[in-house]
């Protein structure tokens, strides 16, 4: 064993009470650090799930077309205005080999082909809005996870049911197996089945949207062998917009991904995460000062031992990596310690804030603890608290030592 | 290689002119004006004088801990004045030993590392060859069944001698001691001052021993006094 290493574990076990009390506080620091990085990347998770979970990750859509400009648009010098173009809404034809292009890519997970529109349910004098969406059989919970949320029916649908949101089957006062009449906004109207419930966990979601087969909704909505849309989901939510760029430049249609649908989320999630990376550089200062000052006073109580080693032929740089190793043993048990009682808190608090359904009422996740950074850091910060009462013990000098 | 390793005969240690000179502010306090004085190996010398007179200063500088205002010293064929920080703490760690009056052990240690430390400064760990040569001093000075023994479970007179066996470990050619006997009664002060005389005898080894006791100075080969920073020599 090293000298330099022997002499430093020496002293850290010969001031039992003092080392110990230093670990602890290098432990707490870094459950406070595990903590933090366990709640802020829990939430962003938790928040991120709850948005994109019931969306899709990319969206493509026809492009919208330019207005066409009536006459030589040569002969004017100044172009005043471009107004949207109203006359033809957008449409997506031949999409069905897009679709399979897709959904043979690597990392997508599901693709489902879009009808999308407005209408209005009537029954009675009731009128509810709605938004009518065509799902292709096979492919009902490919975005929107309508299996999982089913509460009442079955998900098969045939042209002429729909499927409606609890909230909107209570406003309606409807249940499966009753007729309901829906006007789309092209004006076309159709008697539709109720055959099942949803309740996707989205207040609105669950009064706002209706689903009927493809073809029901293309007719509904006049786009007879034609979708408004495809939309697709991604195993790695965070590479949606690289495969988003990818599909626009393959495809020629306009690819929107989630995060560019959520900034505001994605903002939420920026400032939450410095507010965490501001606290934990806070339990990492704790630290370092915490350190600095346990070994400085070391250095102080040692000066005697220090001075005579520097007359036994001990050099100064030895001197200094004797307080050096003490630094980095401390924070690396301390950190080790802090990052397993980051853990266990963290495992902990998810325990006692369980619901009976075994989701949390906190979103503390304890894989997200970030605990070899934490150790990393704590150790590197530790390493860098000794250097100045390693300085102070180096330039003991020993003469004066000796004839104190 | 140093006269140590080649055998050479002449004196092992020779200091020439040494002056010392302090600064306190504009205050200028000289505490050695010139001094010169020569070791031949195997020596057992005292050094005297009244106290404030420059003996532990005269020490410092010939035990390299404090470098001279002015002068030349040479220990084992090496002018130790000009050496570099670096290497004079490795020709320290080498040449010379040290016993002072406070026994100075390490306290979290025990009575063996306490004696192999020098060498763990020398080669960075503990070697079994310095083990070996550990315990022998430890036997030599009478200690070998306190060998495991902390440091601070010793008595006194004990410690000494463990300082002894430290200042030992790297067969230093020369050793100061610097009033070894302070703090020891009269009959470990004999042990100590006999067991100092066989080693020189034994090994070959240079002592030079600051005191203030005249019969320790007695049992020296010669005494050389300090007197207001000279040296002023008489036989014993």
């Amino acid at each position: 064993m090293p000298f330099e290493l022997k002499v430093a574990l020496r002293y850290l076990a010969s001031s039992r009470t003092q080392t110990l009390l230093i670990l602890a506080g290098v432990a707490v620091g870094i459950v406070a650090y595990t903590f933090m990085a366990a709640l802020i990347n829990g939430l962003a998770v938790s928040l991120t799930n709850d948005v994109i979970g019931n969306i899709a990750h990319v969206n493509l859509e026809p492009l919208e077309e330019e207005p066409r400009l009536l006459g030589d648009a040569d002969r004017f010098d100044t172009l005043l205005a471009v107004q949207k173009t109203n006359e033809r809404r957008p449409k997506l034809p031949g999409w069905r080999p897009i679709i399979t292009r897709i959904e043979s890519m690597d990392g997508v997970l599901s693709v489902a082909p879009e009808v999308n529109g407005n209408g209005f349910f009537q029954r009675g004098e009731k009128i509810m809005p709605v938004g009518i969406n065509g799902l292709e059989p096979g492919r009902e919970s490919a975005i929107l996870d309508l299996e999982g949320g089913l509460v009442r029916g079955t998900l098969s649908l045939a042209p002429g049911d729909v499927l409606i949101g609890v909230r909107l089957a209570d406003e309606l006062g409807v249940t499966t197996g009753q007729p309901l009449r829906l006007t789309s906004e092209r004006g076309r109207e159709r008697t539709l089945i109720v055959r099942g419930l949803f309740d996707v966990g989205s207040a609105s979601a669950n009064e706002r949207l209706a689903f009927v087969e493809l073809r029901t909704a293309q007719s509904l909505l006049e786009l007879e062998g034609n979708i408004t849309g495809i939309a697709l989901k991604v195993q790695d939510i965070y590479a949606a917009p690289a495969l988003a760029r990818e599909l626009a430049a393959s495809t020629g249609l306009e690819a929107t991904d989630w995060i560019q649908e959520n900034q505001r989320l994605q903002s939420a999630i920026r400032s939450q995460g410095s507010t965490g990376s501001l606290i934990k550089f806070f339990s990492l200062l704790t630290i370092l000062i915490g350190v600095a000052s346990v070994l400085l006073l070391a250095a102080v109580r040692r000066r005697a031992e220090i001075g005579i080693m520097r007359s036994m032929g001990v050099g100064r740089a030895a001197i200094r990596r004797i307080f050096q190793i003490q630094g980095l043993l401390i924070g690396l048990i301390g950190s080790c310690l802090g990052a397993l009682g980051g853990w266990l808190f963290c495992l902990f608090l998810l325990q006692i804030t369980r619901r009976p359904d075994g989701t949390t009422s906190f979103p503390v996740d304890p894989a997200l603890g970030e605990y070899g950074t934490a150790i990393g850091l704590a150790t590197l910060f530790s390493v860098v608290a000794a250097i100045l009462p390693a300085r102070a013990a180096a330039k003991v000098d020993p003469v004066e030592v000796i004839q104190q | 290689m140093s006269p140590t390793e080649t055998g050479a005969d002449g004196p092992v240690l020779v200091a020439r002119g040494i002056t010392k000179t302090f600064l306190d502010g504009d205050v200028e306090t000289r505490v050695l004006r010139g001094v010169d004085l020569e070791l031949e190996r195997g020596a057992f010398v005292a050094l005297m004088g009244p106290s404030g007179s420059g003996k532990s200063t005269l020490l410092s500088i010939l035990g390299t801990l404090l470098r001279p205002t002015a002068g030349q010293v040479e220990i084992d064929g090496e002018d130790v004045v000009e050496l570099a920080e670096k290497k004079l703490t490795e020709f320290r760690n080498r040449t010379l030993g040290f016993v002072f009056q406070y026994h100075h052990l390490l306290g979290d240690f025990t009575a063996l590392e306490n004696v192999l430390f020098p060498s763990f400064a020398r080669h960075g760990r503990e070697v079994k060859a310095a083990r070996r040569r550990a315990l022998e001093l430890l036997d030599r000075v009478g200690l070998s069944d306190r060998a495991h023994y902390r440091s601070t479970k010793l008595s006194g007179g004990q410690k000494q001698r463990v300082a002894v066996a430290r200042a030992l470990m790297n067969r230093p050619p020369v050793v100061l001691a610097d009033e070894p006997t302070g703090n020891l009664d009269r009959e470990s002060t004999w042990q100590l001052v006999e067991l100092l005389h066989s080693v020189a005898t034994d090994e070959g080894t240079t002592f030079l021993i600051s005191t203030h006791d005249p019969e320790i100075a007695a049992r020296c080969d010669r005494t050389v006094h300090v007197v207001d920073g000279r040296v002023a020599e008489r036989a014993a």
